[in-house]
């Protein structure tokens, strides 16, 4: 009977356990909020962080959903950066830069302008491309120049 | 004496229902039916608030305050009015707290006037899973709710859950 009850506590402390949600953070010189449109305007030297995810621009806006049902809290939706963007991730070694970028938080990151990503040894180049955060995947749009890999062989791409 | 009880009972009745009558008759608080900012006086500090159809919707109170009018300097005989002529500008000082659409806004100084509230001190705001920290001051216009935060400012929240 012991067994079978510490089994049970510890199975439905596991369950209810939830893996606890990282906060997005930022630091700005200068914000201003609108209430009736929810969102954050962040006005200069912007640095955005989420986890293992790091981008840095000159302006930004982060966009709020006023009445999350689950959370019972304003939750951000998503983030859009403005000049200057550059973005990294820790871990996958993965960074870029361009002249805007939109983050869906947990979801996935768009550069665009005239874009440049590193990815390990290769580089990609184009004027939108998409970091899927979940999976890993890159997509690249309207690729330009070149997508080259440094340890096998290069090939250009238009 | 069971008369003398029943006439007793009887009478405590009746006292009971007009009393009610006299309590339940009378407004909940003595807040107008309209839009203006009005002040109310306790002790050193003061409380600000705006209410809309009867429900405050923006609180502003601080430990002490200094109020000044645009008119003929008033007698202070122990209590300033709770109602009537608004001050020109409110000084405050310490424990500044403002209060509106579920979030609070600390800081140790401001300023209130021309309907806004504006400060050089550390500034945090918090609530509905918000918050924000600045250094350099804000400005908070009372009308619209809009806020702006100087200099370095930090800031967290949490991501929607896109697992819904």
């Amino acid at each position: 009977m012991k067994p079978i009850l510490l089994i049970a506590i510890v199975s439905g402390t596991l369950c209810a356990v939830r893996p606890a949600q990282t906060p997005i953070t930022w630091r700005s010189k200068g914000l201003r909020v609108s209430t009736s449109d929810n969102v954050i305007y962040l006005e200069q030297a912007v640095e955005i962080k989420h986890g293992k995810t790091s981008v840095r621009a000159d302006s930004g806006r982060i966009y709020f959903d006023p009445s999350d049902k689950r959370l019972h809290r304003e939750a951000i939706t998503r983030v859009v950066l403005h000049g200057n963007v550059r973005f990294s991730l820790g871990g996958e070694r993965f960074s870029g830069r361009g002249e805007h970028a939109e983050l869906l938080p947990q979801e996935s990151i768009t550069l665009s302008g005239q874009v440049t990503a590193h990815r390990g040894d290769s580089t990609i180049r184009g004027t939108r491309v998409i970091y899927y955060l979940n999976t890993g995947w890159i997509k690249v749009s309207d690729a330009q120049g070149e997508l080259r890999s440094e340890r096998t062989h290069s090939k250009s791409s238009r | 004496m069971t008369q003398l009880y029943r006439l007793l009972l009887v009478l405590f009745c009746v006292a009971s229902f007009f009393l009610l009558r006299y309590v339940l008759s009378r407004p909940a608080s003595p807040l107008p039916q309209d839009s203006h900012g009005m002040f109310v006086t306790h002790g050193d500090g003061v409380t600000w608030y705006r209410y809309r159809d009867g429900r405050v919707v923006q609180r502003l109170s601080a430990a002490r305050a200094t109020l000044f009018f645009a008119m003929a300097a008033q007698q202070a005989s122990g209590t300033f009015p709770d109602f009537g002529a608004q001050p020109a500008r409110v000084e405050l000082d310490g424990a500044v707290q403002l209060a509106a659409q579920g979030h609070v806004l600390r800081t140790q100084r401001a300023t209130l006037a021309e309907g806004i509230v504006s400060s050089a001190a550390a500034v945090e705001i918090v609530g509905r899973g918000v918050h924000l920290r600045g250094q350099d001051g804000f400005s908070y216009t009372l009308a619209d709710g809009k806020l702006s935060l100087l200099g370095e400012v930090e800031g967290e929240a949490y991501p929607a859950d896109r697992n819904r």
